[in-house]
């Protein structure tokens, strides 16, 4: 990871992202939503909720929801040798929310400023787009930036049934 | 203030207790005799108006303390022998307790209630006042100071006061600083103080939380009259005993029967109307009490509920170890079963401890229920007694909260439907008065709540009818006693002729039903025509922690609460009807009730292709059902954890909890379980 080393000297600039690997794509996450990383384990479904959603674990005591971002970005679900779980943080009404994403592997971290991120172009038309805020160029690798915020949002705490105000209060 | 401490930090514990307060007075106003009242209940009525007032001066509600001011004078009135107590004062004094309560709430909330509120309660208070004693005009500032019994003291304004102020070990444990209270003596006038030291003991047995010091007061050039100087220690009398006397009078204790007796009065050099000592002195016989000891602190409940899941993943973490018990691994290792038997007994009485933090005696709620059996009979013109037994058993907090509405729709259930009014009943042979009997008691791991009432009872055709007409049933159904008399939780049910706005829009009984299951609970009615009617709640003694039976389907583990089981059993063919090829139904005992296949209502894997492979769990919740599972696995205690938290809701799911090998499983919600299954076959 030579050429690691040699971005770390630009820290100093942009916000630090966490990157994974998705069907040989790689995203990348505000590494500040980033709660920790966790390898893959069986997960309890969850009944009648969207197939992306693979279930739930028990992350040392709460129940946390699983999703495989694999299928919620309609990507083959090729055998990945070493899934991994990335427990995002997600704050909705008041209360933070831990919830994992499976994805094929993590892959670095990189400080990205504004300047590096391009706009996404427009023939992108499918899922992933809503949840794309921008395309960085970093060492010729091309990184597609993710909003997790309203990837969680609105995949998972607010699929089919909205949480209404009453129910939170 | 001197200090710079903030005192918003303590509002919350102000609230809590003034609600307190509140409920004392109410209770208080309630259990009072009309021909004999006992003066200890007006005693502690006018107590906790006193401490409402007082924290309310501190911590700056303004219009709260001078709303309970009014409201003080009035008591006092009443407690002096001025007013005599009748049905109209007690309702009046009720409803001043429910405008005290609505201003704190809205103090709380960060709001203020309208002066023009305020002054059209305090109007009301103050005419009372006025027409029903002349000698007492009721105002709050201009008390005349010609109360019949004063005989002014002889003007000796130039003696000076001697104050015995004797403080109690316990003094500074209730916040007491006696700085302050001599720091507001001196604004009366020039004082000398001396201290005692007599009571201070050597330095190894010296307690700093305690309180050694007493002090002998003089207060010189002073124009106050005794009432001022009392109301300085008025904040302390509870922790000390306060003598005041004058020149070479005798000495007067703090009392107020010696007071009215020995006139205070001061002669009243600066004109301005002194306010009668009947106002203001508070009478408790004697004022020197005896400190009470702490036996319980107040604790936040976050911090409790953070034990509870604690001990709850302590459960978890043991039962993982416990399953090593019959491993091979630990052969021989006699001594390492031992220590996990041991550690299984420790955790379960753990746990049993923690839980009973969370517990509160099921008073809380109980409390209400004569204030509202009291209302409702007047605007129902019935009489009726109220019993209530078993006020001490202890209950969930969280229980204990959402029990609170279910329980006063079944009291007024039975003040409405239950109870006849006093004629019909003289005609019927029976008392006059009408009596609801609730009740709350232990049994096996559940708590009970029964309200009981000698009214009409149920009236089986009524209901039948009743139900055919709002096509709850067919006509012609032939449903047993027990089973009609079930039909008054169904929703849109209600058999009021006439809408009152107590009870009878519709929305009664099943959302007792409703509430009552969301607590894993359940409800069931008896009733003998004539002689009244039975409601039995049946709730978990805690939400926390349920008995669960765990069920298998396919390779999923889900857990069924185990108070809702009635049997589990296999089905064979005769017992088995299908239904136009969708809906089976199960023959129990002479009714056909519902199966639900959680292979069809989750679309998972199941071993059984037919009903007749599979288990069935019959439950009882909304109505009877049954649930087909592969098998019936283990019973055993379940930490219930929130799906919410981290996820949302998920009808047919009350929420999860991990098991004992650390995978996570889903408790099932009965009345979703069955909603979702008709949905599904519509």
């Amino acid at each position: 990871m030579e050429s690691n080393e040699q971005h770390k000297n630009h820290l100093d600039q942009g916000k630090q992202y966490l990157t994974f690997v998705l069907a040989g794509e790689e995203y990348a996450i505000d590494i500040l939503k980033v709660q920790e990383i966790r390898g893959f384990e069986s997960t309890t479904q969850i009944p009648n909720t969207p197939e992306y959603l693979l279930g739930v674990i028990n992350l040392r005591g709460s129940v946390v929801p699983i999703v495989d971002m694999r299928v919620r970005f309609s990507l083959s679900v090729e055998d990945s040798a070493n899934p991994v779980i990335i427990l995002v943080k997600h704050a909705a009404s008041g209360s933070e929310r831990i919830v994992g994403i499976v994805v094929d592997a993590v892959s670095d971290v990189y400080s990205i400023s504004s300047e590096d991120v391009s706009k996404t172009p427009d023939l992108a038309t499918n899922v992933v787009k809503q949840f794309v805020t921008g395309l960085a160029t970093i060492e010729e690798k091309m990184i597609i930036m993710l909003d997790i915020d309203s990837l969680i949002g609105q995949g998972v705490l607010e699929d089919g049934q909205v949480i209404s105000e009453a129910e939170e209060a | 203030m001197a200090n710079t401490i903030d005192l918003s930090q303590f509002h919350e514990v102000f609230f809590e207790e003034s609600m307190e307060g509140l409920d004392v007075m109410e209770s208080g106003l309630l259990g009072m005799d009309l021909n004999s009242p006992n003066e200890e209940t007006i005693n502690n009525v006018f107590r906790a108006a006193h401490s409402i007032k007082g924290g309310a001066g501190t911590f700056g509600f303004q219009e709260v303390t001078d709303y309970t001011h009014v409201l003080e004078t009035l008591l006092d009135s009443l407690r002096s022998g001025e007013l005599q107590l009748s049905d109209e004062l007690i309702q009046l004094l009720l409803e001043s307790v429910d405008f005290l309560k609505h201003m704190l709430q809205e103090c709380q909330a960060g709001r203020t209630v309208s002066e023009q509120e305020i002054q059209v309660q305090v109007d009301r208070l103050n005419s009372f006042d006025g027409n029903a004693s002349a000698s007492n005009s009721g105002s709050p500032d201009a008390e005349p100071a010609t109360a019949q019994t004063e005989t002014p003291a002889p003007p000796t304004a130039d003696a000076p006061w001697t104050i015995d102020f004797k403080t109690t070990e316990g003094f500074f444990r209730t916040g007491n600083d006696p700085y302050r209270i001599l720091r507001e003596l001196t604004e009366l006038g020039k004082v000398n103080a001396e201290v005692l030291t007599d009571k201070l003991p050597v330095m190894s047995q010296l307690k700093p939380e305690d309180c050694h010091l007493h002090w002998k007061l003089e207060l010189s050039n002073s124009t106050a009259d005794e009432a001022e100087i009392r109301e300085i220690f008025d904040w302390v009398i509870d922790d000390a005993e306060i003598t005041i006397s004058r020149g070479d009078e005798m000495p007067v204790k703090f009392s107020t029967e010696e007071t009215r007796d020995d006139p205070p009065s001061a002669p009243n050099l600066l004109g301005d109307p002194a306010e009668t000592p009947a106002a203001r002195v508070r009478k408790e016989g004697t004022y020197q009490q005896q400190t009470q000891e702490v036996t319980s602190i107040r604790v936040n409940i976050d911090r409790v509920d953070m034990l509870v899941n604690l001990v709850g993943e302590l459960v978890i973490t043991q039962s993982m170890i416990s399953r090593f018990k019959e491993h091979e691994a630990t052969h021989g290792l006699a001594e390492l079963i031992r220590g996990i038997e041991q550690l299984e007994e420790n955790t379960r009485e753990l746990q049993e401890h923690t839980m009973r933090i969370r517990m509160l005696p099921i008073d809380n709620v109980f409390q209400r229920m004569p204030r509202l059996v009291r209302d409702l009979s007047k605007s129902l013109d019935k009489e009726v007694n109220l019993e209530l037994r078993g006020n001490a058993t202890e209950v969930d907090k969280t229980v204990l909260e959402k029990i609170s509405d279910p329980l006063t729709h079944l009291v007024r259930n039975s003040l409405d439907h239950g109870i006849e009014t006093p004629q019909e009943r003289m005609e019927l042979g029976k008392f006059p008065e009408g009596l609801v009997e609730i009740s709350a008691f232990h049994e096996g791991g559940s708590i009970v709540i029964q309200v009981k009432d000698d009214g009409r009872g149920l009236n089986r055709e009524r209901i039948y009818q009743k139900a055919v007409e709002k096509e709850i049933i067919e006509p012609g159904t032939e449903l047993s006693d027990s089973e009609i008399e079930m039909l008054v939780f169904s929703a849109g049910f209600s058999t009021a002729t006439e809408v009152s706005d107590v009870s009878g829009r519709g929305v009664g009984m099943d959302v007792v039903k409703n509430n009552i299951e969301q607590l894993n609970g359940h409800i069931e009615v008896s009733s003998e025509e004539g002689a009244g009617s039975t409601f039995t709640i049946k709730l978990p003694l805690t939400l926390a922690i349920i008995e669960g039976q765990l069920v298998r389907v396919g390779n999923d583990v889900f857990i069924v609460p185990l108070l809702s089981i009635v049997k589990s059993t296999q089905i064979d063919d005769e017992e088995h009807k299908v239904i136009g090829g969708e809906s089976s139904m199960y023959k129990l005992e002479e009714d056909y009730i519902p199966i639900v296949s959680l292979k069809d209502v989750y679309r998972i894997d199941a071993d059984y292709t037919n009903a007749t492979e599979g288990i069935l769990v019959i439950v009882d919740s909304v109505e009877r059902f049954g649930i087909l599972v592969d098998e019936v696995l283990g019973q055993q205690q379940v930490v219930v954890k929130s799906l919410e938290a981290n996820f949302k809701e998920i009808p047919t799911i009350s929420g999860a909890t991990i098991l004992g090998d650390g995978t996570v499983a889903m408790i099932l919600d009965m009345a979703g379980l069955l909603r979702e299954s008709r949905s599904e076959s519509e």
